[in-house]
């Protein structure tokens, strides 16, 4: 398999004066070209700052990239200048959010906001065939009646299709990887189930690569290839899904599986719940970050933050427990 | 405990120059439910289908436009505020948002303490009761001086439910009181629930939208869609035979280590929401069902036992 993206080393902070806050922390990962990569973990733990470092829209002047390579597409891109970024994001790499009543414009309707994409990235469209382009992007995520729902304004839509318009316009340039940043959080199940449907039917389609963010092991169980558990800024675990669903190593995975209510609990058998809270960025623990938390941890972990440890060719743990 | 008599409530639209007819719009359409003491009634739907609205009903703080509510075998739909006053204790509600329920101006003592004090309890057995229900929901009595602001997610959601605790409920709301939770934080909170349940013989009717969640706290579950229950039975006989027609396609949306819903593509397929007339005579779900019938658009099926304890809605369980 070729990759698409390769992450070295990562390090984003957040520099308010002079200080160092380690938002993203020494994250490596990559992702295949057609494949998903699901990224999971809980609130403040990094995923989505990772996503955003990836094109440098991070928010505000105090959030820096300090360190590490992106290589995409065999070009170093946080080293390039923001002209020829701008290339590459939006086009290359674009994004869909959690929230897709926000990230519409409520004054213009669907048209106006897709031709726009097209417009830019799509320059081989003439302008008179924008509209049937348009119809036809509407109808391959799955929105009936394209033709009038392209006239709608986003008020007018239900929350699944204003997400599926936001994957339609982030499909237009023809991108080679989409981020999607928890695209299903907001949704109920069942309109859930359409959307994770409909990206794995674009990504056959079409070739894209998926970085998927979700905080739901089992959303990110249904649509990845390879997953990344994140925790406190840093990058746990970072396996092919079906080793990792099957045999998961570190303790924290381990125990965000044991979270997730399953058939076999009931009032007798209860869950076993991972103590404590996760750490605030700023305020992480000495040695191993998981330390506090973790129901297996010796003397060495509270001293020394342990390297990501390669298991196998396809499995890498932060854990001193796998450290021979 | 608690029992519904096809509870309804209505919402009139205004009058406008292009529907100069007033529409109603359903909220809650006839429901039907049973409490007993000291279970959990799960209660699953998306969003918009009423209920949280049902649980303001039940906490009378709107009032139903049509039915019954009975609480331990006393009707309170027509109570007066005063005549409810004594009731109040006994039935709580902990919200979904620890962020946007918990006052930003007030200590941990005085959010916990307000509902005793609003029962005129002495001052000196509020300090007591404070301390004593912080340790219950797991935190440490010293929190009492803190400000919601410096509690983490799951921290708050503890307050939140000491509060609801504080004036010895019997009937507890939990309206997707765990929803905003992180997944380690979430487990903490459903075992403490499951502890504080059996400690305190407190009924629950948990609102919750993760089919999951509701499987590991219930005992009962009740499918609601469009302001109707269309299928209520006990946890293990509504999971392992659902059926009525959005069940099915509830549980099949659900995504799963085992990868169900990318390998049976088809079963997931609801269409969007399609939108039903106002005045719509027949099945809430017709639009959506494929296996509608003449009958399903003209008349609204009744909710029938079909099995002990499994109530459904559905002109055709068997053919589906």
């Amino acid at each position: 398999m070729e990759k698409l993206l390769e992450v070295k080393n990562l390090t984003t902070c957040f520099v308010p004066e002079g200080r160092e806050i380690p938002l993203v922390d020494n994250v490596s990962f990559f992702i295949n070209k057609n494949s998903v990569l699901g990224f999971v973990g809980e609130s403040g733990c990094g995923k989505t700052m990772t996503a955003l470092s990836l094109t440098n829209l991070l928010p505000g002047k105090n959030c820096k990239i300090i360190s590490g390579e992106i290589n995409f597409k065999h070009q170093t891109i946080n080293q390039i200048k923001e002209k020829d970024l701008k290339q590459i994001r939006g086009k290359e790499i674009t994004y869909i959010f959690q929230e897709p009543a926000t990230c519409l414009n409520p004054v213009l309707n669907i048209k106006e906001q897709l031709a726009e994409v097209a417009r830019l990235y799509r320059p081989e469209i003439k302008p008179e065939q924008t509209n049937q382009f348009l119809i036809k992007q509407l109808e391959q995520v799955g929105i009936s009646m394209p033709a009038e729902k392209l006239l709608a304004f986003p008020h007018q839509l239900s929350g699944g299709e204003k997400q599926r318009v936001m994957i339609a316009m982030s499909m237009i340039p023809r991108p080679a990887l989409l981020i999607a940043d928890e695209p299903t959080t907001a949704l109920d199940v069942t309109i859930q189930a359409q959307i994770l449907l409909l990206l794995d039917k674009l990504k056959r389609e079409t070739g894209v690569a998926i970085l998927f963010i979700s905080h739901d092991l089992n959303v990110i169980a249904e649509l990845s290839d390879y997953i990344a558990v994140m925790y406190a800024g840093q990058i746990v675990e970072f396996a092919q899904a079906k080793k990792l669903l099957a045999n998961p190593r570190h303790p924290y995975t381990q125990g965000l599986f044991e979270c997730l209510p399953k058939k076999e609990h009931n009032q007798q058998n209860k869950l076993k719940a991972i103590i404590g809270e996760v750490p605030k960025s700023g305020n992480f623990p000495e040695g191993c970050r998981f330390h506090p938390r973790c129901p297996v941890k010796f003397d060495k972990c509270a001293q020394a933050m342990p390297p990501l440890f390669k298991l196998n060719p396809d499995q890498e743990v932060r854990c001193w427990l796998c450290s021979d | 405990m608690l029992r519904l008599n096809k509870v309804s409530k209505y919402y009139q639209l205004n009058k406008s120059f292009i529907s100069p007819l007033r529409k109603k719009i359903k909220a809650v359409d006839s429901v039907c439910l049973e409490i007993k003491s000291g279970e959990t009634l799960g209660l699953v739907g998306e969003s918009g289908c009423g209920k949280s609205t049902l649980a303001r009903i039940i906490l009378k703080l709107i009032a139903p436009s049509a039915g019954e509510i009975y609480f331990q075998d006393q009707e309170i739909t027509d109570l007066s505020e005063n005549q409810f006053r004594a009731l109040r204790q006994k039935i709580q509600i902990v919200f979904q948002d620890p962020y946007s329920s918990l006052s930003p101006r007030l200590t941990v003592k005085k959010i916990i303490s307000e509902p005793l004090q609003a029962f005129k309890q002495k001052k000196v057995l509020i300090a007591q009761r404070v301390k004593e229900l912080l340790i219950n929901v797991g935190l440490n009595p010293e929190y009492e001086n803190r400000l919601p602001h410096q509690l983490s997610g799951g921290e708050r959601q503890r307050v939140g439910i000491a509060r609801a605790l504080a004036t010895n409920p019997e009937l507890l709301i939990l309206d997707e009181a765990v929803s905003s939770l992180d997944l380690s934080t979430q487990a903490q909170v459903l075992n403490l629930l499951k502890d504080l349940q059996s400690k305190y013989k407190l009924t629950y009717l948990f609102i919750a939208h993760n089919l999951d969640v509701v499987r590991y706290i219930s005992d009962h579950v009740a499918v609601m869609y469009k302001g109707r229950i269309v299928e209520q039975a006990g946890v293990n006989q509504l999971y392992e035979n659902p059926s009525h027609p959005y069940t099915k396609i509830l549980l099949n949306s659900m995504p799963s280590f085992e990868k169900k819903l990318l390998l049976n593509k088809n079963q997931s397929a609801i269409l969007e929401k399609q939108i039903l007339p106002l005045d719509n005579q027949g099945c809430c779900f017709y639009a959506q069902c494929n296996k509608a019938q003449a009958q399903c658009a003209e008349e609204k099926p009744e909710l029938n036992q079909i099995k002990l304890g499994h109530w459904l809605s559905c002109f055709k369980p068997k053919e589906i």
